[in-house]
């Protein structure tokens, strides 16, 4: 058969610096000629971006709470646990030094509602990374390593699917008093192992029967490049999006426990049992306004994180893309 | 009607032994994990128990080390037969406290059914008591309650205690006693209530929970299908925001919050429904009917029910091809006239009402809870499935609208519903068990945290097998209807079939 055109020269490996920065810069390129094309779908979706600030406020609002508190702000006034304001009779309504007002015992409710945002994006980071890495490491070594190792891990994610971290953690965490890095480590673990690893595990097996893998196998890549370089960026999206998930059900637990608990840990949870169980039937009534602050405050950082994943299943899922 | 003959020899069957036998073998390790945690959590507990045993222990090896024998822990292991003369006042206290339930009994054995005699031994054999610490008055009160019952109740739990907590048995054949006792349906015995059977309890309080669970999370699942098909089948700019905005929202509340805010405003503020309790006590005192009774019959009414509109259900899909709707309508109003008219006759219609009405609350605050993301999940599927070409050649036959919309487009869209209900299914557990707290219903849930509250491990342990039979007996329903919804998965089940539509 006679070649038509010039034969392309086979790229020649660089295994030096100079050749590494080529590669990367080739890689860049190509990243940048196809950015748009995914990302539009998520960007043009206004929910995800309110999502997306709304989270970013959530977290912003964490992170600056220490400094706001100990130097912005009067200390005595705006203490989330023992601040009291003279000027005002408590409880009050939102004014302009208060803007969510304030509780019975004289302490501004947004104070509180920045301390208490601390705990729950804390919980929701610690599960959402160790379940992410147990379910990682368990679903891709079952799916890549089938045999007895795929057997044993398997029976266990059956098991530990009959215990879902929800029922396991109401009844740990109302005989315990834990803090929230435990709150966060159990309801990774028993999250991690469940469903989740099993969803991996049958999406390694979809990707490692596909056939750049077998190409990769027969060009010689080991266990752990074929795992990186292969498996798990196919992973990602799915693994994101579960991440999410997790999220939203770890801070709900949480407060769920912290409003059964009367624990130590300040947190959303507590914030509403404390409105609940002083005003009622108490003479100055239920302070409605204390009482919606945390709640909405679950319901827009839950909801903001579910409504980012489910936009992200549909940028990642090709089958709900095409509509 | 799908067609059985086609579908029970090549599917089903194989399929449910296999599903069977690998349920089986979850069910064994399921146990071995939930006593791992058990024990792990029995052994990190400050209990009051332990360290009454430790003591005992402790003044055992001492009094062996006294007198001299060289047997000390057999000796003194053998209980109940002759119990070693207490030497000092401190032994004595102890001895009280560990012997003072039985030798309450044995009086009441001696004496007979009369429970004042048996209260007057009790009392005497309290005053005799030298010493009166702490740990031998609280069960003076047990004692003065009902003390026929007590003697049924404690006699064998004092048997059976010295035998676990010896040293001698390996933890496994502890543990093969444990299981054994599990299926025999020996859950053991409650410790803050008076150790009553955990089994009793359960059989008490899962019909309650299973009365505001099925309505609620069936209700719940069919309101966010309707809503999702709805809104995905004639798309506009508000209502599917709206949709989006509201099934987020109701999803994503919390459900203490949800629920204290019903009842303040349905059940306070504007009055029209009872906020809390069971039932009305006034209907009930001059009945001798237990609340029960009442409620296994409801549940039964619900099944029976279900099926009778089931049957009807597949009558007019095959018979009535034009009018469907009018001979489903006449057969829900008969089936429903039916049962208002069984339960008038059976004279139980007041005490069923008073329930019902006392259900409407907790049963709509859990289906908001639980339709918001079948709703949502409905509503993109099934937006995927409208532009899909067998709902293209199904309208271009000239089939109505609405035939369409349901029997083909909702069918194909309802399999990755199925799946993340299932998947969410243990946070409406809790979402319930949550609201039976709220509106002080009774159930399971409360049964929970008040136990959890307690440290009560036996009634933890009881109500922790059944929420995860309940999810098995779930994960085993849905592997069956998708195997019923989807075709494909009838011939070749190479794949199981996953949360989130992931195949």
């Amino acid at each position: 058969m006679a070649q038509s055109g010039p034969i392309n020269p086979l790229p020649v490996y660089d295994p030096g610096l100079r050749g590494f920065i080529q590669r990367r810069a080739k890689r860049y390129r190509f990243w940048l000629r196809n950015r748009g094309c995914q990302w539009k779908v998520f960007f043009s979706n206004p929910i995800a971006l309110i999502a997306l600030i709304i989270i970013a406020f959530f977290i912003l609002l964490a992170l600056i709470q220490p400094l706001l508190v100990s130097k912005v702000l009067p200390q005595g006034i705006y203490d989330p646990l023992m601040g009291y304001d003279p000027d005002y009779a408590h409880p009050s309504l939102p004014s302009g030094k208060h803007i969510f007002g304030t509780d019975y015992q004289g302490r501004d409710v947004f104070s509180q509602l920045a301390f208490a945002t601390r705990t729950s994006i804390g919980v929701g980071l610690v599960s959402a990374l160790v379940g992410t890495i147990v379910a990682t490491i368990v679903g891709v070594s079952a799916a890549y390593f089938e045999g007895w190792l795929d057997t044993i891990l398997m029976v266990f994610t059956d098991v530990f699917i009959m215990l879902p971290p929800a029922v396991v953690l109401l009844i740990v965490g109302l005989i315990f008093q834990m803090s929230w890095v435990q709150v966060g480590l159990i309801y990774g673990i028993f999250a991690g192992l469940g469903s989740f690893a099993l969803m991996i595990k049958v999406q390694t097996l979809s990707i490692k029967n596909k056939k750049y893998t077998h190409a990769a196998t027969v060009a010689g890549g080991g266990h752990w490049r074929i795992i990186r370089v292969h498996i798990l960026p196919n992973l990602a999206a799915l693994i994101t999006v579960n991440m999410m998930f997790i999220v939203t059900g770890s801070v709900m637990i949480e407060a769920v426990l912290s409003y059964f608990e009367r624990s130590l840990r300040f947190s959303w949870g507590s914030m509403i049992w404390f409105t609940i169980d002083n005003f009622r039937g108490a003479a100055v009534g239920l302070q409605w306004h204390v009482l919606i602050v945390p709640a909405v405050a679950i319901m827009l950082f839950c909801g903001s994180f579910y409504m980012l994943a489910r936009t992200l299943d549909e940028v990642v899922n090709p089958k709900l893309r095409e509509q | 009607m799908p067609d059985l003959t086609s579908l029970l020899p090549q599917g089903i069957l194989s399929f449910i032994g296999g599903r069977l036998i690998r349920s089986l073998v979850t069910l064994v390790l399921f146990q071995l994990v939930l006593y791992g945690l058990i024990q792990g959590v029995n052994r990190a507990l400050p209990n009051d128990i332990q360290a009454l045993e430790l003591a005992i222990s402790s003044r055992e090896d001492l009094s062996g080390f006294q007198s001299g024998s060289d047997s000390t822990s057999q000796d003194a292991a053998s209980p109940g037969e002759a119990p070693q003369e207490p030497a000092t006042q401190t032994e004595m206290a102890i001895d009280a406290a560990e012997m003072g339930i039985d030798l309450e009994i044995s009086a009441d054995v001696g004496v007979g059914i009369e429970a004042e005699m048996a209260l007057d031994n009790a009392f005497a054999i309290e005053m005799e008591m030298p010493v009166s610490e702490g740990s031998s008055e609280p069960e003076s009160p047990a004692a003065e309650e009902i003390p026929v019952e007590a003697e049924t109740v404690v006699e064998p739990e004092s048997d059976v205690k010295d035998e676990k907590t010896s040293f001698e048995i390996p933890w496994w054949s502890e543990f093969v006693g444990w299981m054994t006792a599990f299926y025999r349906g020996d859950l053991g015995e409650s410790s803050s209530l008076g150790s009553t059977p955990v089994v009793d309890i359960l059989k008490v309080t899962l019909p309650r929970t299973l009365l505001l669970l099925i309505p609620g999370t069936v209700g719940g699942f069919l309101l966010g299908m309707w809503l999702g098909k709805r809104v995905a089948w004639r798309p506009r700019g508000w209502t599917e925001f709206a949709a989006t905005l509201g099934g987020t929202a109701f999803y994503t509340s919390f459900a203490p919050w949800l629920a204290f805010v019903m009842i303040n405003v349905f059940g306070l503020y504007l009055d029209w429904l009872p906020p809390e309790k069971l039932i009305d006590p006034m209907k009930w005192v001059w009945l001798d009917i237990p609340v029960n009774d009442v409620i296994v019959k409801m549940l039964y009414t619900l099944a029976l029910g279900t099926l009778a509109y089931l049957i009807v259900l597949w009558f007019t899909r095959e018979f009535a091809h034009r009018s469907c709707v009018r001979w489903r309508l006449i057969g829900g109003g008969g089936i429903i006239l039916l049962i208002v008219i069984s339960w008038i006759i059976s004279g139980l219609g007041v005490l069923g009402l008073d329930i019902l009405v006392h259900l409407i609350l907790p049963v709509a605050t859990l289906m908001l809870l639980a339709f918001g993301e079948t709703m949502l999940i409905m509503k993109t599927t099934m937006s995927e499935a409208v532009v899909s070409e067998h709902v293209n050649a199904a309208r271009a036959k000239g089939l109505p609208d609405a035939r369409v919309r349901d029997r083909h487009a909702a069918r194909v869209a309802i399999l990755p519903v199925l799946t993340r209900f299932i998947v969410h299914l243990p946070l409406i557990i809790i979402g319930s068990f949550i609201v039976e707290h709220f509106y002080y219903w009774d159930g399971m849930g409360q049964e929970l945290i008040r136990a959890a509250i307690d440290n009560d491990l036996p009634v933890l342990l009881g109500v922790l097998s059944v929420v995860a039979m309940g999810i098995l007996l779930a994960h085993t329903t849905l592997d069956i209807l998708t195997t019923w919804l989807d075709p494909r998965l009838r011939r070749v089940r190479q794949v199981r079939r996953l949360p989130g539509g992931v195949e």
